[in-house]
C-alpha cells in the first residue's frame, strides 16, 4: 500500500489529474463556445483573443481543446474499463478452467491479435451505428486480448504456487483461495495493464476519429480536431495539427510513465529473493 | 610452496564488509576445506579469489596466485588465470550452463578459447573429458542439452569442464549440496580421483563437517566474514580452538547422535496405511509412459512418534508424503486414522521449500494464523495465538510484523512448523525439511522438532534423502526404493540390517569411517 | 520437434477457422441483405428472378453451418465477391495494392528492428546508466506519439518547412526512395519505442544468468560472451516478437498510407470501410489475418529451432 501512495504522489499522476481537472472545468476556462462558428475569423493564428488560434470554421481551438479533452478522456477511461473487465473475466475463466475452454479463449484472442487492430476496429465500426457509444464499445471490445493473456498466465502460475496448495491444506475453500490469494496477487498487474490500456484506448479513439470513423464531427474530441488539419497544413495553419496532437501525446506519455512506475516503483523485497538458502547474500 | 596466498582480504558491500581481513594460504597439492554456516562469507571468498564478485562489491587486500598479484593482472593474463590457473565448480548445476548449447559445445568453446583447438580435435577432447567424469556414453551426453541431464550428471560435467582446462587449483563451491547421498559420494570420489591423477590443489567449500572430514587435509573455518580457525584437519576435529569450530562440531555430533530407543510400550496407533499404490502417466501425445510411483506401500505412525522415510529422489517418497498429507488420494489401498477412514485435517504438511508455501504478500504473524483465518476466528484472537506460536518455535515476537521474504531458510522452517501447530495438527508431514539448510540449522531444527513432540505430543513423519539426519531424529525409519518399502526398523536395527540397499545408504554418509590418525596434514 | 511442429500447425489452423467464423458472422451482421453484401449495387439492376437465384446460390435458406461451409469453400477458391465501388472482383482490387504495401512494410520493419536491436542491446549493456535512462525516456516518448500525428509533423517539417521530401504518393517508376523515406520512417518510429524497450529488457535478462558468471570464471572473453551467449539466448524470444510486430506494422500502414496517399492495402482498407465496400474490406481482413498467423507460425518454429527448450513446452510455450 506504501507503493500505491508513492505512485499517486508521482508527477505523472499529478499531470493526469491536472489534465482531467482542466477538461472538467472546461466551461469555466474556455473563453468561447466551442461550437460557435464565426466565418469572419477563420484560420486565425494563435494570439489575438484566441490563445491557440481558430479553425477552418472560426471556432476557438483552445475552447475546443478543453471540451475535446472531456470526450477523449472519457472515451479512454470507459473503453479501458470495458477492456479490463472483459480481459479479467476471460483471463480468469481461461486460467481456472484449462482444457478446451482455455484453448478456445486463448486461440480466439491470438486470432484477434493477428488482425491488425485498426482493421478490426474499422471493420466493426463499418457495421456499427455511428456515435459515441459505439466508439467506446468497439475500442473496449478490441482491447481485451493482451489483458486476458496476462491475467490467465498469472492465474495459472499462482494457482500452481505452493502457498495456494498450502492454504487448501490449512482449510481454505475455493472462494477463500480466490479472494485471499489469487485476486490480490493479480491486482498489481491489473493496475499496470489498466494504465497501458487507457493510453491505448485514447490513441485508438484519436486514430479512428482522425480517419473519420470515430466520434461524429458535431462533438469535439482531440482526434477529430485533427481530421481536417492535414488539409490546412499546406496553407500554413500548423496550429490545427500541433495542439490536439500534443495533448494526445502528453496524455499517453503520462499513462506510460505511470504504468512504468506502478511496475517498477518502490516495492517490498520479494519472498522469492532467498529461494536458495546458500544463495550468497554472503557465504 | 604456497599456490594461493590471501592476505587481509576484505570485500566491502553497500551495507558494510562482507569479508573482513581474511588471511590464509593454500599449499601446492593439498586439499583445503573451507567450512562455515550459510552467510559466513565462504562463497564470496571464492569469488574474490577469481575476481568475479557481484556488481557493487569491492575487494581489497592482497591476493597472490603463485606469487603473482591477482588484482594487478592484465585482462589477457586474467583470462588464462581463470580456467587454466584456477578452475571452479559451482553449487547450482543447472544455472551454470547455457541452455541453448549442447554439453559438447560447452567443452569445445573452452578448448577454442584457451588452447585454440577447433573442429574434430576439440570434439575428441570433449568426449575424452566427458568419459573421464565417469559417464558411460560420452557421445550421447555431448549431444544433449543441459536441461536433459539429471542434477548429479550436470555436476559431473561441471567438474569435467573445470578439469579439462587442467587447472593448478580447483575451487569447488558446495559441489554436493542438495544431491542424494550416493550421488554426493560419487562426486566426492570424482574430486579425489582428479587430485590423485593430477596432483592438483583443491579448495573445497562446504557447510557439511562430514564432507570436510572425508576430504580435508586442512580446514579453514569461516564465521561472519572472518577466518575463525585455520589448521590441520585432525586438530580441528580433536582439539578445536575457536568457538565457531566447537559449535560446528557440536552441531555435527547432534546429527550423528542416535536418540535412545523408546522404552515405553508402543504408542497408540494414529495413522495406518496399507497397500497404497499410485501410478502416473507422463510423456506426450505419442509416447505415453506409465510410472509406478508407489507399489503396495504399508506403514503406520503412532501418536507422538517421529517416523522417518528415507529414499533417493524419484523413489516415491514425495508421492507418499502427498498421499499421507491428504493432498492427493491413492489409486489403491486404504489409510485409516485412529482406526476410522474419516480423513481429518489434523494432518498437516510442511513443504520442502517453506518460503514457497507462504503468500509473499502476508506478514509472518498473519501466516502463522492462516488456518485460523479460514476457520473464521476473530483477528484479535488470531494475533494472540500467532504471538504465542512464534515464541513456541523460537522466533522473536516482533517477527510477526515482518515478511518471510526477509527470513533465513531456518526461520522459514520454524514459521511453517508454527503454522501447523495453529490448527492443532496431530501429525505433521515434513517433506525434506533439511534439504536447503546448512548443518548448524539442521541441528537446531532437530532440537526444535524433538521439543515440540515432547511438549505438544505431535507426531512427525520426516521425509529425507539423508540417512544421517533420519538417524538423529527418528525412532522408527522406513526405507523406500522404486516405490516399495525396502527395509524398516529403529536406527539401531537398520545399522545392523542385512539389506544391501540400507547398507549402501549407510556407506555413503560423508566422513564416515575416515580414520583421522592416518590423515596427512599440510603439504604432500 | 515433430510433435512441436504438429502442435503449432494445428494451432494455427484452429485460429484460421476461428477467424473465418468471425468473418462469416461479420457478413451476417452487415446491415441489410447478405445478397446485397455479396453483389452490392448491381443487385438493384437485377430482376426478381435473378435475386432469387442468387439467394439460392448463396444458400440463404439453408441452415447456418451449411451456409458457412458453402461460403468458406468459395473463399478458398478465391471467390471473394465484387467490389461495390468498381464492380471488379475483390481479389483483383487487392492484388494491385500488395506490392506498394510490401515495399513499405519491408522498409519499415528493417528500420524498426534495426533501431530496436541497436538501442536495445547498447542500453542493456549499460543498464541503469545515464545512456540507458535517456534511451528509455526517448522510447516512452516515441510510444506516446500517435502515428498519424507523427506523420503530420514530419510532413510539416520535411515537406512543408524544408521542402526536401515529397509528402504524398509513390513517385514515378516502380520504386522511389525519396517517396518511401517518410512513410516508412513514420511506421518504424511509432513502434520503435515499444520494441526498443522490449529488446532491452530481453537483453538485460539474458545478460544476468548464472551461466554467464560461469563462462567468465572459466576465462571466456567478454566480447565472446556477448556475441556467442547473450545474443543467441535473446534471439529466440526476439524472433517471436518480431513476428508479432508484423500485425502492429500492418495496422500502422492503414493510417500512414492514408496520410501519405500511398497506394497500398491500408489505404484501400480505409477507403472500403468509409464507402461500405464490404467484400473488399472483408477480403483484406481475412488476408492480413492469414498472413500474420502464417508469419507468427514461422517465427515460432524458427525460435524453437534455435532454443530447444521451447520445443518441450510445446503449444503453451509462446511468450507474450
Amino acid at each position: 500500500m506504501m507503493k500505491m501512495r508513492l505512485v499517486i504522489l508521482s508527477p505523472a499522476a499529478a499531470g493526469l489529474f491536472l489534465l482531467t481537472l482542466l477538461s472538467t472545468a472546461a466551461p469555466l476556462l474556455a473563453g468561447a463556445d466551442p461550437a460557435e462558428v464565426r466565418m469572419d475569423r477563420i484560420l486565425q493564428p494563435p494570439g489575438n483573443g484566441h490563445p491557440l488560434g481558430t479553425d477552418e470554421l472560426g471556432r476557438d481551438v483552445w475552447s475546443r481543446l478543453l471540451y475535446g479533452g472531456r470526450v477523449s478522456l472519457a472515451v479512454g477511461f470507459l473503453a479501458m474499463a470495458l477492456s479490463i473487465s472483459v480481459g479479467m473475466i476471460l483471463g480468469t475463466i481461461s486460467g481456472l478452467a484449462g482444457g478446451f475452454i482455455d484453448r478456445l479463449i486463448m486461440r480466439t484472442s491470438d486470432m484477434l491479435l493477428s488482425i491488425p487492430s485498426i482493421l478490426l476496429m474499422i471493420g466493426l465500426q463499418a457495421i456499427a451505428p455511428q456515435g459515441l457509444l459505439s466508439v467506446i464499445l468497439v475500442i473496449g471490445f478490441t482491447g481485451w486480448m493482451l489483458i486476458a493473456r496476462v491475467i490467465r498466465t498469472e492465474i495459472r502460475a499462482i494457482r500452481k504456487e505452493t502457498y495456494v496448495l498450502a492454504a487448501k491444506k490449512l482449510g481454505a475453500g475455493p472462494m477463500q483461495r480466490f479472494i485471499s490469494h489469487l485476486l490480490p496477487r493479480c491486482m498489481p498487474s491489473i493496475i499496470v495493464l489498466a494504465a497501458g490500456s487507457a493510453g491505448h484506448a485514447i490513441l485508438a479513439e484519436a486514430t479512428l476519429s482522425f480517419l473519420g470513423l470515430g466520434i461524429p464531427q458535431t462533438i469535439p474530441s482531440w482526434g477529430n480536431m485533427l481530421t481536417g488539419a492535414q488539409g490546412y497544413l499546406m496553407s500554413g495553419a500548423w496550429w490545427l495539427a500541433v495542439f490536439p496532437g500534443l495533448c494526445i501525446a502528453l496524455t499517453i506519455y503520462l499513462m506510460h510513465v505511470l504504468g512504468d512506475r506502478l511496475q517498477t516503483g518502490p516495492r517490498r523485497p520479494s519472498a522469492r529473493k532467498e529461494r536458495n538458502p546458500h544463495g550468497h547474500s554472503r557465504g | 610452496m604456497a599456490i594461493l596466498e590471501v592476505n587481509r582480504l576484505t570485500v566491502a558491500g553497500e551495507r558494510g564488509d562482507i569479508i573482513s581481513g581474511v588471511t590464509f594460504s593454500i599449499e601446492e597439492g593439498e586439499t583445503a576445506v573451507m567450512i562455515g554456516e550459510s552467510g559466513s562469507g565462504k562463497s564470496m571468498t571464492a569469488r574474490a579469489v577469481l575476481g568475479i564478485l557481484p556488481d557493487g562489491l569491492q575487494a581489497s587486500g592482497d591476493l597472490r596466485f603463485r606469487g603473482e598479484s591477482v588484482f594487478h593482472m592484465t585482462e589477457r593474463r586474467r583470462r588464462t588465470y581463470l580456467g587454466r590457473g584456477a578452475g571452479i565448480v559451482f553449487q547450482d548445476s543447472s544455472g551454470t550452463f547455457d541452455p541453448i548449447r549442447t554439453i559438447g559445445q560447452h567443452f569445445t568453446e573452452l578448448f577454442s578459447v584457451h588452447f585454440g583447438l577447433k573442429g574434430q580435435d576439440a570434439k575428441q577432447r570433449a568426449l575424452y573429458w566427458i568419459g573421464r567424469a565417469g559417464i558411460a556414453d560420452p557421445a550421447r551426453v555431448a549431444a544433449a542439452y543441459p536441461h536433459e541431464l539429471s542434477g548429479g550428471m550436470r555436476q559431473r560435467i561441471q567438474i569435467a569442464l573445470a578439469a579439462s582446462l587442467e587447472p593448478e587449483l580447483l575451487i569447488a563451491d558446495e559441489p554436493t549440496t542438495a544431491l542424494d547421498l550416493n550421488i554426493q559420494a560419487d562426486i566426492l570420489e570424482l574430486l579425489k580421483d582428479w587430485k590423485k591423477e593430477t596432483g592438483g590443489t583443491l579448495l573445497l567449500i562446504t557447510h557439511d563437517l562430514g564432507v570436510a572430514r572425508e576430504m580435508a587435509d586442512r580446514i579453514l573455518v569461516m564465521d561472519n566474514g572472518r577466518l575463525a580457525e585455520d589448521g590441520p584437519a585432525r586438530q580441528m576435529f580433536s582439539a578445536p580452538r575457536s568457538l565457531s569450530a566447537m559449535q560446528l562440531l557440536d552441531d555435527w555430533r547432534t546429527l550423528g547422535q542416535v536418540p535412545p530407543a523408546d522404552q515405553a510400550a508402543a504408542p497408540p496407533l494414529l495413522l495406518d496405511a496399507s497397500g497404497l499404490s499410485m501410478s502416473y502417466r507422463t510423456g506426450g501425445l505419442f509416447r505415453k509412459k506409465e510410472i509406478q510411483a508407489l507399489d503396495q506401500v504399508s506403514l503406520s505412525i503412532g501418536s507422538g512418534e517421529i517416523v522417518g522415510l528415507i529414499g533417493e529422489s524419484g523413489g516415491g517418497k514425495s508421492t507418499l508424503a502427498r498421499l499421507l498429507a491428504g493432498l492427493e488420494s491413492a489409486q489403491d489401498g486404504t489409510i485409516t486414522w485412529h482406526g476410522t477412514k474419516d480423513w481429518p485435517d489434523a494432518v498437516q504438511w510442511v513443504h520442502q521449500d517453506p518460503a514457497a508455501s507462504f503468500n509473499p504478500g502476508w506478514t509472518a504473524g498473519r501466516l502463522v494464523a492462516e488456518g485460523l483465518e479460514y476457520r473464521g476466528i476473530r483477528q484479535t484472537e488470531r494475533e494472540q495465538t500467532a504471538r504465542h506460536l512464534l515464541s513456541q518455535v523460537g522466533l522473536p515476537p516482533d517477527t510477526a510484523h515482518q515478511y518471510p521474504g526477509e527470513f533465513s531458510g531456518g526461520m522459514n522452517q520454524r514459521l511453517a512448523l508454527a503454522r501447523t501447530l495453529a490448527v492443532s495438527a496431530e501429525l505433521v508431514v515434513l517433506d525434506e525439511p533439511f534439504a536447503s539448510l546448512d548443518m548448524s540449522s539442521q541441528a537446531r531444527m532437530i532440537r526444535l522438532i524433538r521439543s515440540l513432540r515432547d511438549r505438544e505430543g505431535t507426531a512427525f513423519l520426516f521425509i529425507t534423502h539423508d540417512i544421517r539426519t533420519a538417524f538423529a531424529l527418528c525412532s522408527r525409519i522406513y526405507v523406500i526404493r522404486h516405490g516399495q518399502i525396502e527395509d524398516s526398523g529403529s536406527p539401531g536395527e537398520l545399522k545392523a540390517s542385512g539389506n544391501p540397499y540400507t547398507k549402501s545408504l549407510l556407506e555413503h554418509i560423508p566422513g564416515r569411517g575416515v580414520d583421522l590418525s592416518n590423515h596427512k596434514g599440510g603439504a604432500l | 520437434m515433430a510433435l512441436f511442429l504438429f502442435k503449432r500447425v494445428a494451432e494455427s489452423a484452429f485460429m484460421l477457422v476461428l477467424g473465418s467464423l468471425l468473418c462469416f458472422a461479420f457478413i451476417r451482421l452487415i446491415p441489410g441483405d447478405p445478397a446485397a453484401a455479396m453483389y452490392g449495387d448491381q443487385l438493384q439492376k437485377l430482376t426478381e428472378a435473378d435475386r432469387l437465384r442468387i439467394s439460392e446460390n448463396l444458400g440463404l435458406d439453408e441452415p447456418l453451418p451449411v451456409q458457412y461451409i458453402h461460403w468458406a469453400s468459395q473463399v478458398l477458391q478465391g471467390n471473394w465477391g465484387a467490389s461495390y465501388l468498381t464492380g471488379e472482383p475483390a481479389d483483383e482490387v487487392i492484388i494491385r495494392t500488395l506490392l506498394p504495401t510490401a515495399v513499405l512494410l519491408v522498409a519499415s520493419q528493417v528500420i524498426m528492428i534495426g533501431l530496436a536491436l541497436f538501442f536495445g542491446l547498447s542500453s542493456a549493456l549499460r543498464k541503469d546508466g545515464l545512456y540507458d535512462r535517456i534511451v528509455l525516456a526517448v522510447s516512452v516518448m516515441l510510444m506516446a506519439i500517435p502515428p498519424f500525428w507523427l506523420g503530420l509533423m514530419m510532413m510539416l517539417f520535411f515537406s512543408i518547412r524544408l521542402g526536401v521530401l515529397p509528402s504524398s504518393g509513390m513517385g514515378a517508376g516502380p520504386f522511389s526512395l525519396r517517396h518511401l523515406i517518410l512513410p516508412a520512417l513514420v511506421i518504424a518510429l511509432s513502434h520503435a519505442g515499444y520494441y526498443i524497450r522490449l529488446f532491452r529488457n530481453h537483453f538485460a535478462a539474458s545478460s544476468s544468468g548464472g551461466h554467464l558468471l560461469a563462462l567468465r570464471a572459466r576465462g571466456v572473453p567478454h566480447q565472446r560472451i556477448v556475441l556467442a551467449h547473450i545474443l543467441p539466448n535473446a534471439a529466440a524470444p526476439l524472433i517471436v516478437y518480431t513476428g508479432a510486430s508484423l500485425a502492429v506494422s500492418l495496422a500502422g500502414s492503414v493510417v500512414v498510407e492514408t496520410i501519405f496517399s500511398w497506394p497500398g492495402l491500408g489505404r484501400l482498407a480505409l477507403k472500403s470501410a468509409l464507402a461500405h465496400d464490404y467484400p473488399v474490406l472483408l477480403a483484406i481482413i481475412l488476408l492480413s489475418m492469414a498472413f500474420v498467423i502464417l508469419v507468427n507460425l514461422l517465427a515460432s518454429l524458427l525460435a524453437a529451432w534455435i532454443d530447444p527448450s521451447l520445443r518441450e513446452s510445446g503449444a503453451q510455450g509462446r511468450s507474450k
